[in-house]
Order: C-alpha cells, then sequence, then structure tokens
C-alpha cells in the first residue's frame, strides 16, 4: 500500500481546496460593506455552514460519486473559506465603538449559523432522497 | 496579485488544519483539533492587529494562513455531534476563549 504517498497527495489536495476557499473569501470582501457591521464575514461563514452541513448530510445518506471529494471539497474550500480568526477580529474592532454592535455582530453569526447548519442538513438529507 | 498570495496563505493554513485534525491523537470533548487552531489562528490575529498593517504581508497572514487555518463552519458541524446544551456550551468556550487569546496576543504584541 502507498499509504504515505496517498496522505501527501490529499494534504496537497486538501491545500489547494483551502486556496480557492480562501481566495473566494478575499474577492467577496472586496466588496463595499454596508453599514457599520461586518456583513460579508457573516455571510461568508453562514454560506459556509450551510453548504459543509448539506455535504454531510448528502454523503451520510446516499453513495456518491462525490465521497473522495469531500475532505477537498469540506476540509479544503468550505473550511478554507469561512473563518473563525477574523470573525474574532471584527468582534473586537467593533466592541471598540460599539459594544451593543459587537453582541449583535455574535449572537447573530452564532444563532444564524446554527439555523444555518439545520437548515442545510434538512436540505442534503432531502436531495439524498431525491436523487435515489 | 494580493489573491495569489491570499490564495497561497489560504492554501498553507488549510493544509495546517488539515495536519492538525489528522494527529490530534485524543478524542476530547471540547478541546478538539479545530478548538485548536482557531485558538492558534485567534492569537496570531490579535498580534497581527497589534501591528497594524495592511499591505500585501498581511493579507497573506491575516486572510491567507489564519483564515484558512481556522474555521467557522467545521466548528459548527462539529458542535452538532453535542446534545444541545453542551453544543451551546462548545462554541461558547470557542467564543469565548477566541476573544481572551486574541487580546492576549494583542496585548503581548503591543507591550512587548
Amino acid at each position: 500500500m502507498q499509504k504515505q504517498s496517498g496522505f501527501l497527495t490529499e494534504l496537497i489536495v486538501v491545500g489547494i481546496g483551502g486556496a480557492i476557499g480562501g481566495s473566494a473569501r478575499y474577492l467577496l470582501g472586496l466588496v463595499p460593506s454596508i453599514g457599520a457591521m461586518p456583513v460579508m464575514t457573516m455571510l461568508i461563514n453562514w454560506i459556509g455552514t450551510f453548504l459543509l452541513a448539506s455535504l454531510g448530510a448528502y454523503l451520510a445518506n446516499r453513495e456518491s460519486r462525490l465521497q473522495p471529494w469531500q475532505t477537498f471539497i469540506g476540509t479544503g474550500v468550505i473550511g478554507g473559506f469561512t473563518t473563525f480568526s477574523t470573525m474574532i477580529l471584527q468582534v473586537n474592532q467593533q466592541a471598540l465603538t460599539s459594544m451593543t454592535n459587537a453582541i449583535i455582530y455574535v449572537v447573530l453569526t452564532l444563532g444564524g449559523g446554527l439555523i444555518m447548519l439545520k437548515i442545510g442538513q434538512k436540505f442534503g438529507r432531502k436531495v439524498s432522497e431525491v436523487r435515489s | 496579485m494580493t489573491l495569489l498570495i491570499v490564495a497561497i496563505g489560504a492554501g498553507l493554513g488549510t493544509m495546517l488544519r488539515y495536519l492538525t485534525v489528522t494527529f490530534w491523537s485524543t478524542k476530547p470533548q471540547y478541546l478538539t483539533a479545530i478548538f485548536a487552531v482557531n485558538m492558534v489562528g485567534a492569537f496570531f490575529m490579535g498580534i497581527l492587529m497589534a501591528t497594524g498593517a495592511t499591505n500585501a504581508l498581511h493579507h497573506f497572514w491575516s486572510t491567507g494562513v489564519l483564515g484558512g487555518l481556522t474555521t467557522f463552519s467545521t466548528m459548527m458541524t462539529q458542535s452538532e455531534q453535542h446534545a444541545t446544551v453542551q453544543q451551546l456550551l462548545y462554541l461558547l468556550i470557542q467564543l469565548v476563549g477566541g476573544l481572551v487569546i486574541f487580546g492576549l496576543g494583542f496585548a503581548l504584541a503591543t507591550f512587548l
């Protein structure tokens, strides 16, 4: 078995996925934000959570050609797309001017993320049912 | 050009996250590999913020490496493995931990 080289390939593939996800996040970040809140990072984290939850639920319910790509798409692209560190940075930046905004931002990000998680799982299951 | 720099950084950060998740031997309830990379990312983000730079090199580290290293989506899906109360606790620990450790990084870089 070529386990060692298999892992190296996987590592590089995941890295390429992360580069794609990170680039998408950077490009979306160039869109001027409306209002005082960094809405884009919140949207990115919501969308990423939805996609990752969908993917997980879909692949858990169905044999798919997508299976070998789960790490590339999930850990790589989606994992690289969403970010924890920038969210923390933005909470701090907002806390400097408005503590209320900082708290609203955190609650929205986490609360919305939890909702996206549920919707994503439902969506992934639904699609797998329709397709089988 | 900045896009390329960010892409390379995000690729490296993501690989580092993948390695951490792969070699995180224990399966603790709260102190997961994702928790670890998120804390490390928040710490260095604090240091970066203290430097106040906004050039391409800054983008390489913050948007690229740290953005790729840390993750929100996996934190969310992973939290789902817990019952509701533990799930909220898992997220709260990361959030508060991230804020504290960010401040630590910021303070360290500012005062040292």
